[in-house]
């Protein structure tokens, strides 16, 4: 506020403050409207968005702070919260009520009016508490609350303009609430006694880091004295209540809440929407059919993600080749070769990887937005949490575990309705052992190559059930180590059940996917340029004969077609990806992996798919492979089932491919986790692959 | 036959009828008013109530006797009282007076279900020697002094019970979490519904609705209320 006064271009900060479920964000999207940017608060994943606009020649900033329950600074949203509307940058504070659950969100008002800024009220979704007979009486509570109530609608943004109208004319007079929040004779006096310590601060700060203290909420900038006084006073009121101290401050904290809707709020009628909730969740959590309903649920979203996102992917995938296939014909060989190479193999390739997956990602996040703003979301943790809990994992697990069976690169997207960071990393770490759709693709390679038909199913089954038990296993022990301790509390609010508007479901998704495609996709893109030169240098320029002779001197299209097959093979063996696989071989020997495999896991790292490729170009078969039987009886030449089912256990189990590193790198926001999971899953590999092959040897199963 | 539901004083008349027309005097309507402990002229007028519904014969200063229907009354409303009587003395352990005064209000309104089940418990303990020394034992560890009223975790309150909140017996952050969402001691709770599986539930709070585990929910102490939600 002080720099209001001497800049000659003010500037006011307005923080959106509010429970979740109060529609605060719908609030935010149509104030905001197309300014908003969406960005990281620094140091931790919690989403910042913010919009910055000019609104009667003022320059506003609004900030959308995380939805919380309580200030007390006890999970990293409340940290922000609470730190941003301290940070003494802030103008003034809306805070926004749901209008049909006030008695609760007015426990966040008492906490707020401690806080010592100018609050306004946005009485939202005042529509749908009219619907259920309720009737308010505004300047009753903009009285108690002091400051002024704005009745909003989040559905269709009416109410949005006076709130900025009154947010601005408020932060103007510069008035800042008083709290009417009394704590009790003897909480009261003790709380005096302790403030009395802080002496650099105001009444209004002394009076809430008082608070804080007796709340059990550490404050190592505070005097010791005040300290020492908050425990001594703490001990005492305890025994005097008879309860826990903080149990008696949420209590007052809830008596003011309910003293003020009670005052406020005159019901004339029937509670529609509860009744609504209530027959809704009757149906989709009931006793016998709530699961199955689920079931199918799952499984349309399922479709839709990745059916309906098929044929969009295979456009942008064509239109990617066609523009490949049209540098290379009009760009002659002549001018500047390994430029045209790195554009049409590192950088379309690179770009595909990242957009290719776009479709997925945006339908993914449009069914994700769509359960969550309709309050089917907790559900499903509801639902599944009994399940979860046993694997030492959270009910919110389950939906990102579930779409991991397509792709793992929204699954670990998916991780962010976690709350807890431990629940969140863990599901993040396992996700990945989840067989994904690209895996499909080697198991449909290999499988036929090694196994009799009849076994092939079963094969199939066992593979995908083993990613589940690994998951399952990866799980439990990082509880049992890095993440040790009690899953999570389930203390969870079941939203009422609200029809979204397109509006909110549009703009949740899109937020996502723009980051999706800001953060992983450099990330992706520069990998992919990465493992194109490590596929093209250093380039062979004597072949063992001359190929180019040969070719032009060939008999027949086939004979030409093998020989330039043979080139590639020759070509690859000599870059670092086949040196690689070269210098590998020891390390994979033991899992009966020449180095011809170690060059296809070396390219699989880009993505899943590439293995396959990489097989057919080092047995001399071609990038396209021509007809995958050639290759599957070429590989039945070479190794025996033993060895596949090795290789599919390394591809099932090993490091995940680089778009699932990018994404975790962004979603941990550290590369620690990210490389731990591209070397502890490698790891994990190795070991199973190792006992597997051995153990089959031993047994001389599957070794002819 | 089914048998329309007669006024709790209707059926002591009839009670008392089937029972004093089993002595050698028959039921006379001065014997019943000494029953009853009520006036004769009130035996009158009841009397004619219950001949209008034809479950009684009567003819003044005669013997009353009891229709078919009457008797078939009577018999229920009597087997329900010794079946509850012998409840109250055998599998609680009353003093015979004590049973007496309850069967006698209990007998009305207890139905058949009730009374069906409480006789199959009785009959479950005598068949089991060992839980019935148990059982026995602790029996009389319950004197009739403590304060009436149920308390349990609030993972144990039946869905559509209403409950009060008595203490919540959490540390650290869990209860912190658990306060700020509204359950304070004092506070109303009802458990709306169980997931499918058996864990977590659903209670209803403040206005609104909140999922917990049972484990969570055996750490709130409530205090159960009469009624259903």
């Amino acid at each position: 506020m002080a720099a209001k006064a001497t800049t000659a271009a003010p500037e006011l900060v307005i923080l959106l403050a509010g429970n979740p479920n109060s529609g605060k964000t719908s609030l935010f999207n149509w104030m905001a409207g197309a300014h908003q940017h969406v960005g990281n608060y620094p140091g931790v994943t919690v989403e910042k968005k913010s919009a910055r606009f000019t609104r009667d020649g003022i320059k506003i900033e609004l900030v959308d702070l995380p939805g919380v329950y309580s200030l007390l600074a006890a999970s990293p949203e409340e940290v922000i919260a609470r730190d941003e509307i301290l940070s003494g940058t802030a103008g003034v504070v809306i805070q926004v009520l749901d209008a049909t659950n006030l008695e609760r969100n007015l426990h966040l008002t008492a906490q707020l009016t401690e806080m010592g800024v100018p609050v306004v009220y946005a009485l939202n979704m005042s529509d749908e508490a009219a619907a259920n007979g309720l009737v308010f009486d505004l300047p009753l509570m903009g009285q108690l609350l002091g400051g002024p109530v704005v009745p909003t609608n989040g559905s269709t943004g009416a109410g949005t303009d006076a709130l900025l109208a009154a947010a601005q004319l408020l932060a103007a007079t510069g008035q800042p609430g008083a709290s009417r929040l009394h704590y009790g004779l003897d909480i009261e006096q003790s709380i005096k006694d302790i403030a009395e310590h802080f002496e650099g601060d105001d009444a209004v700060s002394a009076r809430r880091r008082a608070v804080a203290l007796l709340d059990g909420m550490a404050d190592p900038h505070a005097p010791a004295a005040a300290t020492t006084v908050a425990a001594r006073e703490a001990v005492r009121l305890t025994k005097r209540g008879g309860r826990p101290l903080d149990v008696q401050l949420a209590e007052a904290r809830y008596g003011f809440a309910l003293g003020v809707a009670t005052e406020v709020v005159r019901a004339t009628g029937h509670h529609v929407r509860r009744d609504r909730t209530m027959r809704i969740d009757s149906v989709l959590l009931h006793r016998v059919w709530g699961l199955p309903i689920f079931v199918a649920l799952m499984w349309v979203v399922f479709n839709l993600v990745f059916t309906l996102g098929e044929p969009p992917m295979q456009w942008i995938e064509s239109g990617l080749g066609w523009l490949a296939a049209h540098l290379q014909a009009v760009w002659p060989d002549t001018i500047a070769p390994l430029l045209k190479s790195l554009l049409v193999d590192g950088v379309i390739g690179g770009v595909g990887a990242v957009i290719s997956f776009l479709p997925n990602i945006l339908l993914l996040f449009l069914a994700i937005a769509f359960l969550e703003d309709t309050g089917y979301m907790a559900r499903v943790a509801f639902l599944m949490d009994r399940i979860m809990h046993k694997m030492g994992l959270h009910g919110k697990s389950f939906i990102p575990m579930l779409i991991g069976l397509g792709c793992t690169v929204p699954a670990i997207m998916a991780t962010r309705t976690l709350e807890h960071k431990r629940d969140r990393f863990t599901t993040i770490l396992v996700s990945p052992f989840v067989s994904c759709g690209a895996r499909m693709t080697i198991y449909a390679l290999l499988i036929p190559a090694f196994f009799a038909p009849r076994w092939r199913g079963w094969v199939l089954w066992g593979i995908y059930m083993t990613g589940i038990v690994a998951a399952i296993g990866i799980a439990r022990l990082l509880r049992g180590t890095l993440f040790r301790g009690e899953t999570a509390p389930f203390v969870m609010e079941l939203p009422p059940y609200r029809l979204p508007t397109w509006r909110s479901v549009g703009i949740h998704m899109w937020d996502r996917a723009w980051m999706y495609l800001q953060k992983a996709g450099t990330i992706i893109l520069a990998i992919s340029v990465l493992l194109w030169a490590l596929g093209t240098f250093p380039r062979r320029v004597d072949y063992s004969r001359d190929y180019a002779a040969a070719m032009a001197q060939a008999a027949t299209p086939e004979a030409a077609a093998d020989l330039a097959a043979q080139q590639q093979a020759e070509t690859l063996e000599y870059t670092i990806i086949g040196r690689l696989g070269k210098v590998l071989e020891p390390v994979i020997r033991p899992l009966g992996f020449d180095w011809r495999v170690g060059t296809a896991l070396v390219g699989a790292f880009a993505a899943k798919e590439v293995f396959v490729a990489q097989m057919g170009i080092v047995f001399s078969l071609g990038e396209a492979g021509g007809n995958p039987d050639d290759l599957r009886a070429t590989l039945r030449q070479n190794y025996t089932p033993l060895q596949g089912l090795a290789m599919m256990l390394f591809c099932l189990l090993s490091a995940p491919c680089m778009a699932t590193i990018a994404v975790t790198r962004r979603e941990t926001d550290s590369w620690g986790w990210a490389l731990g999971m591209l070397f502890g899953m490698t790891m994990v590999a190795w070991i199973c692959t190792f006992v597997v092959y051995r153990l089959g040897l031993l047994l001389g199963i599957g070794v002819l | 036959m089914k048998v329309e539901r007669l006024s709790a004083k209707a059926e002591d008349y009839l009670e008392t009828i089937l029972r004093l027309s089993e002595t050698p005097r028959g039921a006379r309507t001065g014997d019943i008013a000494a029953e009853l402990n009520v006036q004769p002229s009130t035996v009158s007028a009841a009397l004619r109530s219950l001949m209008e519904q034809g479950l009684v014969d009567y003819t003044p200063y005669g013997a009353v006797g009891l229709t078919p229907k009457g008797r078939q009354v009577a018999e229920e409303i009597s087997g329900r009282h010794v079946a509850l009587r012998r409840f109250l003395t055998e599998t609680l352990g009353l003093p015979p007076e004590d049973a007496e005064v309850a069967a006698c209000g209990m007998e009305h309104d207890a139905t058949p279900l009730v009374v069906e089940r409480m006789g199959l418990l009785g009959d479950f303990l005598r068949d089991h020697p060992g839980m019935l020394a148990k059982w026995l034992a602790l029996r009389e560890t319950a004197k009739g002094e403590r304060a009436p009223g149920v308390e349990s975790g609030l993972d144990e309150l039946p869905p559509g019970v209403r409950g009060v909140v008595m203490a919540v017996d959490v540390e650290g952050s869990l209860r912190k979490r658990l306060v700020e969402m509204g359950v304070t001691p004092g506070v109303l709770i009802a458990v709306e519904r169980v997931a499918p599986l058996g864990d977590p539930i659903a209670v209803e709070v403040r206005g609104y609705r909140l999922s917990m585990r049972k484990a969570e929910a055996a750490r709130i102490r409530v205090k159960w209320r009469p009624g259903l939600v």
